[in-house]
């Protein structure tokens, strides 16, 4: 319980006392406007004011509307609903949903407040105050009964993509949907097509790693197994699969679409700590082939120093599944890589014996068409492409070179650029906004308030007007 | 300052009265972590909604989910999948389906903490053998991406949610990094260091910006830049001129016979900036839809 000096000099304080940049004016201002009523009308509302005045100041964080101030001290319904009332927003209807989570998970509030502080749970239970940690199990176990008879989420799960103008990039970046697939605009020509059943597929294994004295399983495995492989030195990557017609007189060698980078733990381990594991990640997404598949070998019992520890490596792991698209395959000697390995190799026969497969050239590959992985045509690469690394990313599109102009510009920064375009996909769109604007401060000040989309902050002042004066002087001198 | 977004684990029911999923309210209250248990469209599974204030994004859910089962049960599964040849399929599109969105799978099987005791774990009575086991993770992967992580107990099972609620909280972030502008041109890549605009005072520096963004057109070069420049000092002078034109095919061609001085003694062929590069900055300053390619 905060205590209230009720001194008349205190009473002053809080208001004077204005931290600059206060992350809850538009709130503020209306406090204390109601706490000055009081004042005037000598009402006793005007402790409740001063108390809630207090507490907004010390909360460092924003809140955007009425009914988020309830996680303050001070702030009860009536006051919250004046708030939104003021800021004219919609009271969203509370749903079984969002007591649960006021509920069952205690730990969602900031760390600094004092124990008393705790979420209001009194939305919608009989519960007024909040139990101390010990009853936390028991609460957890009755209102999991309150669980079951409800129906869950009712909003989210009849209407998973509530948006109605979906952002694909904004989507894509926060994982709400899946990298989308690219679809083909037009058939690309292809150099060579290889008809069902005309070709054989090899593993075809980094010459690095056939020379690792491990290996020698691995070789000796393949063999045990009659799977053909060859030995060559790859630019990237540990294994692929390549492709030659049966006929000796076709000289063409193109590579499926799938390519696996094989990592021992202490190795990964040790590149995340000096770089190098980003850069090989970066390397691989560049090198055209869409399946990559990183191949990790956990040695269980990792104690040397110096080494991440296996929480760490984990995270590692999981990151780069989730955020980074590549599928991850762990294994836990070298004899089920070789299985895996095998397995693999077996599948991707079997799988394309039936497939037509056709050699794009470099600049149809860098175009990235993509196949599923049940048609009945693919398009690949080939090996010298690929291993020489001519395969170009596609050319940009209006939208990532207007991106690539404003990053000329200091002070822009990827996700601010993210932002930008996402509002004004082209120059034009900019410029037509611009045309809308009734004045120059107006126009200076138009992109000041968009928000980055990976923080909450704003582009600001400066750099919008910087971008105005870019685009709309009639001379740079 | 607030996070920009948050994420919140949402984990079905029945997970936490299984003896496997006792201890997961506990880790993820000790953790801090944001969690839901509700009863999910499909039992035994988990996933993730994330909301964005910055783009008003309420809460929506993202696209990884996990789903739990013990090996027995797995075992039994891949048996049936001997037997049936859709029983992959159907389950997946059974969830798709419930979620009403395309999910991205991840198996967990409870009970063993790798592949390879996985394996040991089969008996000579089972109905399924090892390599049922290898075929099985390679059509998961080939067909659905899909990747099998492995929970021992219940804390690894709870250490495991963890963990992906974590990487789906920082994905962004790194999918941030990968996209575009960075990821076309890198070979072309040009190291140019970005120009502070001075907005009070009128200096060189809008010039520069202007002579830079030209720039970063590949093949576009110090000198045909400047060229342009000379000719179309600023944005809004390019930008009027192609108004001013009579025709699409003028305007594409604007910039087409612009002569750009060379050096004396430097021998080349093309002396001016040519109908192509004329045309892709056409599009640029013309274009209302983001798509186009240049």
């Amino acid at each position: 319980m905060a205590s209230s000096s009720s001194s008349s000099i205190s009473l002053i304080k809080p208001i004077r006392k204005r931290r600059l940049n206060s992350p809850n004016d538009h709130i503020m201002v209306l406090v204390k406007e109601w706490y000055n009523d009081a004042k005037a009308n000598g009402t006793q509302t005007i402790h409740c004011y001063r108390k809630a005045l207090r507490s907004l100041e010390k909360y460092p964080l924003r809140l955007e509307t009425g009914s988020d101030c309830r996680i303050l001290h001070g702030f009860g319904e009536k006051i919250c609903e004046m708030i939104d009332q003021n800021l004219n927003i919609n009271k969203k209807p509370i749903t079984p949903t969002k007591t649960l989570y006021k509920t069952v998970s205690m730990s969602n509030f900031d760390n600094r407040q004092k124990p008393n502080t705790i979420i209001n749970l009194s939305d919608n239970d009989e519960d007024k105050t909040a139990p101390p940690p010990a009853k936390q199990a028991k609460l957890t176990n009755e209102t999991k009964k309150i669980k079951k008879t409800c129906s869950a989420g009712p909003k989210l799960f009849n209407n998973p993509t509530n948006m109605t103008i979906q952002s694909t990039t904004i989507s894509t970046l926060l994982g709400i949907v899946d990298s989308p697939v690219k679809t083909n605009l037009s058939q690309p020509k292809s150099v060579q097509t290889l008809k069902a059943g005309s070709f054989h597929i090899t593993l075809c294994i980094d010459n690095a790693e056939a020379s690792r004295p491990t290996q020698k399983i691995l070789l000796e495995h393949l063999t045990k197994n009659s799977i053909n492989f060859d030995v060559r030195k790859l630019n990237i990557g540990d294994f692929l699969w390549t492709v030659r017609p049966n006929d000796p007189d076709i000289k063409v060698e193109a590579i499926l679409d799938y390519i696996i980078e094989r990592k021992r733990l202490d190795d990964l381990s040790k590149s995340i700590i000096d770089g190098r594991y980003n850069e090989q990640k970066f390397r691989l997404k560049q090198c055209g082939i869409t399946n990559l598949i990183y191949l990790v070998e956990s040695l269980k019992n990792t104690n040397a120093p110096g080494i991440l520890t296996p929480a760490a490596l984990n995270q590692a792991i999981v990151n780069t599944q989730v955020a980074e698209d590549f599928f991850v395959r762990e294994v836990s000697n070298p004899v089920e890589m070789a299985n895996y390995l095998v397995t693999m190799t077996k599948h991707l026969i079997a799988h394309f014996k039936d497939k037509t497969l056709h050699i794009l050239n470099d600049t149809d590959m860098s175009n990235n068409y993509k196949t599923s992985y049940n048609d009945s045509d693919h398009y690949v690469m080939t090996f010298d492409s690929f291993n020489s690394g001519t395969i170009k990313s596609k050319p940009p599109t209006v939208k990532e070179m207007f991106a690539r102009v404003l990053m000329q510009i200091a002070g822009m920064s990827v996700d601010n650029v993210l932002a930008l375009t996402e509002a004004y996909p082209t120059p034009l769109k900019l410029l037509e906004a611009y045309n809308q604007c009734s004045n120059e401060k107006e126009r200076k000040l138009m992109l000041s308030s968009i928000k980055k989309i990976t923080s909450n902050r704003k582009l600001g002042k400066v750099l919008s007007t910087a971008i105005e004066m870019l685009f709309n002087n009639l001379s740079y001198q | 300052m607030s996070k920009a977004h948050e994420v919140t684990a949402w984990i079905d029911l029945n997970i936490i009265d299984k003896s496997w999923g006792q201890s997961l309210t506990k880790e993820f209250d000790d953790k801090k972590a944001k969690y839901l248990i509700e009863s999910m469209p499909v039992p035994n599974t988990i996933t993730w909604s994330i909301s964005n204030i910055a783009n008003n994004i309420d809460e929506e859910f993202v696209c990884q989910l996990l789903l739990l089962m013990t090996y027995e049960q797995f075992f039994q599964f891949v048996s049936v999948c001997n037997t049936n040849k859709n029983n992959i399929s159907d389950l997946f599109q059974t969830i798709n389906d419930k979620y009403k969105s395309k999910k991205s799978i991840t198996i967990v099987i409870i009970g063993t903490n790798s592949s390879l005791n996985l394996s040991k774990l089969l008996t000579r009575s089972s109905l399924i053998k090892s390599y049922d086991l290898d075929n099985i993770y390679i059509e998961l992967q080939l067909q659905y991406n899909c990747i099998i992580k492995y929970a021992e107990k219940d804390h690894d099972l709870a250490l495991l949610i963890l963990s992906f609620t974590k990487a789906i909280t920082v994905a962004p972030e790194k999918r941030l990094k990968n996209l575009s502008p960075f990821s076309f041109h890198v070979d072309t890549m040009k190291q140019y260091k970005p120009i502070r605009i001075d907005i009070d005072q009128t200096n060189k520096t809008l010039e520069q910006l202007w002579k830079q963004i030209l720039q970063q057109f590949s093949q576009m070069g110090m000198e045909q830049a400047q060229a342009i420049i000379n000719q179309y000092g600023t944005i809004q002078a390019l930008v009027q001129a192609y108004k001013q034109c009579q025709t699409e095919n003028d305007a594409k061609l604007l910039l087409a016979d612009i002569q750009v001085r060379r050096g004396a003694g430097v021998l080349t062929t093309t002396r001016k900036i040519g109908p192509q590069m004329s045309e892709k900055i056409w599009k640029l300053f013309t274009s209302t839809n983001g798509n186009d390619l240049l």
